[in-house]
């Protein structure tokens, strides 16, 4: 084993998918120059014709990604911060995500969306945001969110091993965050969850910076309240089963998700759990989100974001039944 | 829809609060923030405003003093959400258990709370009630505004079969809590909710002793032969399998004599005396739950009156592993016909006065062998002796068949041959 940093770790899945398959590529904008450590040096690793800047032109940018894959390449696109997507909303959300099922299921689109999203730094709205549940209503891309090294180089490898599009931000609040990652070859499959930590009383499903935080909050709630959490890994394929089984055990559950409130992921995942698992609840699913407003710039940003109180606040809430 | 009106918590320290006078009468109108009721607590009265708008159902009336958050009564949104709060208990969404409904009682306020006619329980617990068969609207919940969740139900199994269910965290008291208390008043260690494996005992005991006409006798036996026959068991130890108990000899010598004398081992069901055909006994098993409590379970084997020792110490020390594990099912416990239990009897102890099990006619409590002096042909001599406390239901058995079976038990226990006929 060795420690990694999280985004150390995604550069790994990097070198590796691409020394192994020279299909493998990268676009995104001054990435040669290494805008984020994951890319810094590569070219010298990998060569010029694999990792490729362009001009601050989002759209044409994924669009020669696309026009790749349709080719038969396996394109990253690096979009550096995951608010960057919009620009390119028609050509992922529509394009992208259709592909598959235009061409009657005979024809994948192997491609990598990636970049830094999550607040803390004071960077407003666009460099913070996480636009995971807006591409999880598209139907045709799969989203998978680490919150470990480990996690992260094992998710970054399935997503680039994987026929369909899909979007794997990092959390700038993890990426200098160290972890043990194998010497060994490994994958961590997308769809599968990881239970973070056992417990018997409430379950927290979180994903990212806020498994993070639910881990803290366990940790200070022990010998009172026992605290189960989930960090999903991967939104679609979402593991269900995994949560439904939690709460067989623990009947109570709330939902930490940095996405806005209103018709973010935790509103689906807590309708697919009254769905499913209706008949497991003891209490009102709590869930724990950004507020419904733009995430702000300066000192109000921790009143709009879910925080260690929070998320304290929602385990005590959903106790009380 | 209705909206509870509860007791409020108006200080850390306040637990209860008196009702004194309701503003508005019972079916008025009241506008949120309107005053609703004066409640009094600690010799201070307060007035208190109406939550929500609507028509008032009051549930407890002035005078009464009830405990913080307790449900005093209801604002519907409605004259029709009025009519169905008043409209007596709530109609249970579950059909009624088809055998005797639990023996819990039904608290003010809590089977209730919607103003449709809705029972206040959780998904889990109404899930849970419909699958063993409860009457929900038999159960006290101890949720917020006196919703049933899954822990009401589970101990209303437990008070119906005493099953095994979650052990309870006492709480010891923080130190806000002693601050407030009056002075003079008791400082609390710990405060265990009486919920579960506790109110399951709890209700069990009360019951038997209101229900049933009890008296105990206590026998002296010479266990001389007894003791013999054990220490000869033990060498056998590898062709038996384990270490023969005095527990699985006495579960053997008591069901071979309930054989002998069946009176004892019968129950009175609907006016009727059912003298039962296999003798199964509930073996009492205390485990720990916490610092504070000890389980108390009663696994039964069955048809001991008929096996050998063999199988009935291998069935006990099935049933008492289970029971430690907390993996004792309904089944294991159910069925039994009189019960042994050494759980209490320690070294010296003389006499007690075990509770018959809900349902029995008998209870039987081996202490433990000790020497004492006896007299045996003008002299003194020192022999093992064994106390046994017998507790009988008068109401089946009187005091000569008691002995009768005191007596049956004496002939195996003093010439232990007798087993084998």
């Amino acid at each position: 084993m060795k420690e990694l940093t999280l985004i150390e770790a995604i550069r790994e899945a990097y070198i590796e998918e691409m020394q192994a398959d020279n299909k493998v590529f990268m676009v995104g904008q001054d990435i040669r120059g290494g805008n984020w450590p994951s890319t810094a040096g590569l070219v010298e690793v990998l060569g010029e014709d694999r990792i490729l800047d362009t001009p601050i032109a989002e759209t044409a940018m994924f669009g020669t990604a696309m026009g790749a894959a349709q080719m038969g390449y396996r394109p990253i696109v690096d979009f550096m911060f995951g608010g960057f997507i919009y620009v390119a909303a028609a050509e992922i959300m529509l394009q992208a995500a259709q592909y598959h099922f235009l061409h009657g299921s005979q024809l994948g689109l192997p491609l990598v969306i990636t970049g830094a999203v999550g607040a803390g730094f004071r960077l407003a709205n666009e460099h913070s945001l996480i636009p995971n549940s807006i591409l999880l209503h598209h139907p045709g891309l799969k989203v998978a969110f680490p919150s470990t090294p480990y996690d992260a180089k094992g998710l970054m490898k399935s997503a680039i091993r994987d026929n369909n599009p899909v979007a794997l931000f990092w959390h700038m609040g993890l990426m200098m965050e160290k972890g043990a990652v194998p010497e060994e070859d490994y994958v961590v499959p997308l769809g599968v969850a990881d239970v973070k930590r056992s417990g018997s009383d409430v379950t927290v499903v979180a994903t990212g910076l806020q498994v993070k935080l639910a881990l803290a909050v366990a940790e200070s709630l022990a010998g009172q309240i026992d605290v189960e959490v989930i960090d999903l890994r991967s939104l679609e394929p979402l593991d269900l089963d995994a949560v439904l089984t939690s709460l067989e055990k623990t009947n109570r559950l709330v939902i930490v998700d940095e996405d806005v409130k209103r018709c973010g992921f935790a509103g689906e995942l807590t309708a697919q759990v009254v769905e499913h698992g209706f008949d497991l609840l003891e209490a009102p699913i709590q869930r724990v989100c950004i507020e419904n407003m733009p995430i702000p710039g300066g000192l109000m940003e921790p009143w709009v974001c879910p925080t260690p109180e929070k998320i304290g606040a929602a385990i005590q809430k959903v106790m009380a039944g | 829809m209705a909206v509870d009106v509860v007791m409020p918590k108006l200080a850390m320290g306040m637990s209860e609060g008196t009702i004194i006078e309701w503003k508005i009468p019972q079916g008025g109108q009241v506008d949120k923030g309107q005053p609703l009721l004066e409640i009094e607590t600690e010799k201070v009265s307060y007035e208190i405003e109406a939550p929500s708008s609507g028509f008032v159902n009051i549930l407890v009336p002035p005078g009464e003093t009830v405990p913080t958050y307790h449900v005093i009564g209801q604002i519907a949104d409605s004259l029709e959400g009025l009519a169905a709060s008043e409209g007596a208990s709530i109609a249970p969404d579950v059909q009624a258990a088809a055998s005797a409904p639990p023996t819990v009682s039904v608290k003010q306020g809590a089977a209730g709370g919607e103003g449709r006619g809705r029972v206040n329980a959780s998904p889990v617990a109404k899930k849970l009630a419909a699958e063993h068969g409860l009457d929900l609207s038999l159960i006290s919940g101890t949720g917020p505004g006196g919703k049933i969740g899954k822990e009401d139900v589970l101990a209303a199994i437990a008070v119906r079969a005493a099953a095994a269910v979650e052990p309870v965290q006492p709480q010891p008291e923080g130190p806000a809590a002693q601050n407030f208390a009056r002075p003079g008043a008791p400082k609390t260690r710990a405060t265990i909710p009486l919920r579960g494996v506790r109110k399951a005992i709890a209700d069990n005991m009360m019951q038997s002793l209101a229900s049933t006409a009890q008296f105990t006798s206590t026998v002296e036996y010479d266990a001389s032969e007894l003791v013999r026959l054990r220490l000869s068991l033990l060498t056998r130890e590898g062709q038996i399998g384990f270490r023969v108990s005095y527990l699985d000899l006495m579960t053997m010598i008591v069901a071979r004599a309930a054989r002998q004398v069946p009176i004892v081992n019968s129950s009175i069901v609907d006016d009727e005396i059912k003298v039962w055909e296999d003798v199964n006994v509930g073996i009492a098993v205390a485990t720990e739950i916490n610092e504070y409590e000890l389980g108390l379970f009663v696994p039964v084997v069955r048809d001991a009156g008929r096996k050998m020792l063999g199988q009935i110490g291998q069935e006990i020390r099935q049933l008492t592993v289970a029971a430690r594990e907390g993996r004792l099912t309904s089944d294991q416990m159910s069925g039994g016909t009189l019960t042994i239990s050494s759980a209490a009897m320690g070294p010296g102890m003389v006499m007690a006065t075990p509770v018959l099990s809900p349902g029995q006619a008998m209870l039987v409590q081996p202490g433990f062998i000790e020497e004492r002096p006896v007299v045996k042909d003008g002299a003194v001599v020192v022999r093992p002796v064994m106390r046994m406390n017998y507790t009988f239901d008068h109401r089946i058995v009187d005091g000569v068949p008691a002995s009768k079976f005191s007596e049956a038990v004496r002939a195996l226990i003093e010439s232990p041959a007798g087993l084998l006929l």
